[in-house]
């Protein structure tokens, strides 16, 4: 796959093969579903309260559900525009390979949604930190390992869409050892405004 | 019949007597203290989590709090090394507005009370 910006600032995914659409796809609905695990996944609690959790998700679930729907809505069109590269399909389906544009003003959206998915997929299929970083494990479970797959799609396009906007991870993220230094004040991280 | 009862309403013999009405003993003075209670400051934390990428987390933080790259960049790693990081303090209603949009992104973050 290839990713390129076009003069109007816009991203094009090309040579993206079916499977990678059909991913795609997939993330919008899974931002959307009303399966308990992922539900309860994406609507998070931020109280050690069980009451107070409650009446959290009465107060901001709805806006929370709205706002995915919405933003899988945008993903949803981006991919029902996409373009179909291969003129073979018919004859090679394995060929087939497709350009979809990611609109500037749609990046957050996709992103979001992209990260909404691999939460969703990982609440779904009870994965672990372990199951992700080493997927061959899951071998005796072709849904998680699929799962396991799959967030890496999202993960690989996420890097993408945020290397556009100039936030590529570090090459040296340090290690534990950068906390004990007295550079580094945690308490600096707050703040009153 | 207890007439000042009726009147005050049950209440009257549970209303603490105003200085002016009690009956000091010449040579005693009364004190009132007023204290007032700060609320508590509420704490915004990030939590790390094995799938977002460090560098989404890093932009959620930049766009959130416009906090600069350096802190930014501090607060990322200390999530990704140490689990969680506190993220912001304050007030409880502006903490929560914060979580919320937290959550509109997916990032792992809940509320704590100040000790």
């Amino acid at each position: 796959m290839i990713v390129r910006r076009d003069e109007t600032g816009d991203l094009l995914l090309q040579s993206a093969p079916d499977f990678v659409l059909d991913a795609l796809q997939q993330a919008a609905d899974l931002c959307e579903s009303d399966d308990p695990a992922i539900r309860s996944s994406l609507i998070q609690d931020p109280y050690e309260d069980e009451k107070e959790n409650e009446q959290w998700r009465r107060l901001v679930g709805d806006d929370l559900l709205h706002l995915f729907e919405s933003r899988s809505e945008i993903v949803r069109t981006d991919l029902g525009a996409a373009a179909l590269e291969s003129s073979k399909a018919e004859e090679a389906l394995d060929d087939v390979t497709w350009e979809v544009r990611v609109p500037i003003q749609h990046l957050s959206a996709w992103q979001e949604t992209l990260n909404g998915a691999s939460h969703a997929l990982f609440a779904k299929y009870e994965l672990t930190g372990e199951d992700t970083e080493n997927a061959l494990a899951l071998v005796a479970s072709p849904e998680k390992l699929l799962a396991v797959q799959q967030i890496r799609i999202y993960s690989i396009l996420l890097h993408v869409l945020l290397e556009a906007e100039g936030y590529g991870d570090p090459d040296d993220i340090g290690g534990p050892e950068d906390f004990d230094s007295p550079d580094f004040d945690p308490s600096e991280s707050e703040s009153d405004e | 019949m207890d007439l000042k009862r009726l009147i005050n309403g049950p209440w009257a013999s549970v209303r603490p007597a105003l200085a002016s009405e009690e009956s000091e003993s010449p040579g005693t003075e009364t004190l009132e203290v007023t204290k007032t209670k700060v609320a508590k400051p509420w704490k915004v934390i990030v939590h790390d989590d094995p799938i977002t990428p460090m560098s989404y987390v890093s932009k959620i933080l930049q766009e959130q709090f416009g906090y600069s790259q350096s802190k930014d960049e501090r607060l990322m790693l200390q999530v990704h090394h140490t689990g969680r990081a506190v993220v912001w303090t304050g007030a409880r209603e502006t903490a929560e507005v914060h979580v919320q949009k937290l959550h509109r992104k997916h990032l792992r973050s809940t509320l704590e009370s100040g000790e």
